[in-house]
């Protein structure tokens, strides 16, 4: 049997490319999650990966960097953070 | 919700969800800035099973910044039970700031709820006296009496504060013994919150006071075994020795030994407990009588019960009620064949409280057995999934009386003979199974 396609849809889903059940370390909302100050996650919401190799969300850790006692180290390793090239 | 709360609610909720033996938080619905914490003793250490609370309250700004965390088991700020835990309820810890760290021990944003209480926990360790800055190497004969003498006390006091006084203080009991008479106030109904007590007018928020209980049950031998233990190691009346970071009359911990007193108050307390157990049948008759949400419950609850054992064939057991009232289930378990437990029958009892299920039903064995995780008085320690849903809390008992190769966690360990041989030698472990079919063949003549 022959079919003609006259009309289709595309569905797509997507996530960041993240281990499946890893979690922001500061806000502990899933990585595919947005952070509690953001009603939906995408690039409104985007991540960042430090040079650490700890990620975050980029307001979470916006939120802690400000801070002066954060002195500028990562929550998890207190390591300089550094965003990685 | 803002940023600190949405993470609050998630890490009360992941602690809750997890059922760790030694940590417990609550808060008031209204109120999730402010947290009350349980920590349990760590086993093998002075503070081995006793109830310490404290209170934390967390900032707008948390996550950023660090809660104010306060110990309240202090005898009323008599009593420090540690270098770094102030009779005025001041906990030194660096993560939280109340103390100078080391660069990269300070606060930070990955900190939370639980790592605070793991770190209050890590100083409650065997020997307290290395905590104090400059003591961590102190080897000299001075110092380890000094170890030795801060041990001693610290078991007295963990015994005497942290739980009999405070189980005195559940129960309403008076260290003679006797009773504190309570009139009960016009109007005032059964169906209280238990997590509140009301004291001239002010509400407490007591949210640990049944968990306390029913763990006082469980470690009940290990306290009066720990009693025995100690004792022999003072003099009655001996006066406690000052240590040298201990401030007179400030911030210390001063007394003296009466081990014959904590086992008179302890044994009270034991007692106490059963009569309010006992007080929990004829109160669920009441209840039942005035047609009340809970007897409804029970009933239903017992009544599916029933039903879901006599068709399942993974176990056979048999419940009913005592004199018809659902706040007293028997239950008698047939062993599975096959296995140890093959040829017993095992009865044993939940008692249920007109607060069910805020409080926990009392579980206890009237077939005397011989095993690591049932005490000499019966009581289990066995883990409900839910603990609102009752046909859970039998399959838990189930569970642990058919548990094949369990763990070692000396929080759930109740017996503690037993244990030791359980956990012991080839031989021991021989004599275990021995003496634990010896009461499963004596267990019929108990039906």
């Amino acid at each position: 049997m022959k079919v003609k396609i006259k009309e289709w849809h595309a569905v797509a889903t997507w996530r960041w490319d993240m281990p499946e059940d890893e979690v922001c370390g500061i806000c502990r909302v899933d990585f595919d999650g947005c952070c509690p100050n953001c009603k939906y996650p995408g690039d409104d919401c985007p991540l960042i990966v430090g040079k650490c190799h700890h990620s975050f969300h980029l307001h979470c850790i916006l939120s802690w960097i400000n801070q002066e006692s954060a002195k500028g180290l990562c929550p998890m390793c207190r390591q300089k953070f550094e965003v990685a090239a | 919700m803002n940023q600190s709360t949405l993470r609050l609610t998630r890490e009360l909720a992941d602690i809750q969800k997890s059922n760790d033996l030694s940590l417990a938080v609550a808060c008031r619905d209204a109120d999730i800035r402010n947290i009350k914490a349980l920590i349990v003793g760590p086993p093998d250490t002075p503070y081995e099973f006793g109830f310490f609370e404290f209170t934390m309250k967390f900032p707008k700004e948390y996550p950023g910044k660090a809660p104010n965390v306060n110990a309240i088991t202090t005898n009323g700020g008599r009593c420090r039970f540690n270098p770094n835990i102030y009779a005025g309820g001041k906990v030194c810890l660096s993560i939280l700031g109340t103390w100078r760290g080391e660069r990269g021990e300070e606060w930070s944003s990955a900190q939370g709820l639980e790592s605070i209480l793991i770190s209050i926990q890590s100083l409650m360790s065997a020997n307290p006296y290395e905590n104090e800055p400059g003591y961590e190497n102190a080897n000299s004969q001075h110092h380890k009496d000094n170890q030795t003498a801060y041990a001693l006390k610290i078991r007295h006091e963990t015994l005497r504060i942290s739980i009999i006084q405070r189980l005195e203080e559940y129960l309403a009991l008076k260290p003679d013994g006797t009773s504190i008479v309570r009139q009960p106030e016009e109007g005032e109904s059964s169906d209280n919150d238990p997590q509140y007590v009301e004291e001239g007018g002010v509400y407490f928020f007591e949210p640990f006071k049944d968990l306390c209980k029913r763990r006082f049950l469980w470690y009940y031998d290990t306290y009066l075994a720990s009693i025995e233990t100690e004792r022999a190691k003072v003099t009655e009346n001996q006066q406690f020795v000052r240590m040298p970071f201990e401030t007179v009359n400030s911030n210390s911990m001063e007394g003296k030994f009466s081990y014959s007193e904590l086992e008179r108050r302890i044994k009270n307390i034991r007692r106490a407990l059963d009569v309010e157990a006992e007080k929990w049948g004829p109160e669920g008759l009441l209840a039942l009588e005035r047609e009340e949400g809970v007897a409804a419950n029970l009933q239903r609850q017992f009544e599916q019960t029933k039903v879901y054992f006599s068709k399942s064939d993974a176990v056979t057991l048999d419940i009913d009620l005592q004199d018809k009232n659902p706040f007293i289930w028997q239950v008698s378990y047939i062993g599975r064949p096959m296995t140890n437990l093959d040829g017993g029958l095992f009865n044993f009892t939940l008692r249920f409280s007109v607060r069910f299920p805020e409080e926990q039903p009392r579980v206890q064995f009237s077939t005397p057995l011989f095993h690591h995780r049932i005490n000499n008085d019966g009581i289990p320690s066995y883990f409900p999934g839910r603990p609102d849903d009752v046909r859970s809390h039998i399959e838990g008992v189930i569970a642990l009386l058919e548990e094949d190769d369990p763990a070692y966690d000396p929080r759930t360990q109740l017996n503690t003979e037993a244990s030791k041989l359980y956990w012991g030698t080839k031989e021991e472990k021989r004599e275990y199974s021995k003496r634990f079919r010896r009461a499963v063949q004596r267990s019929m003549e108990y039906a």
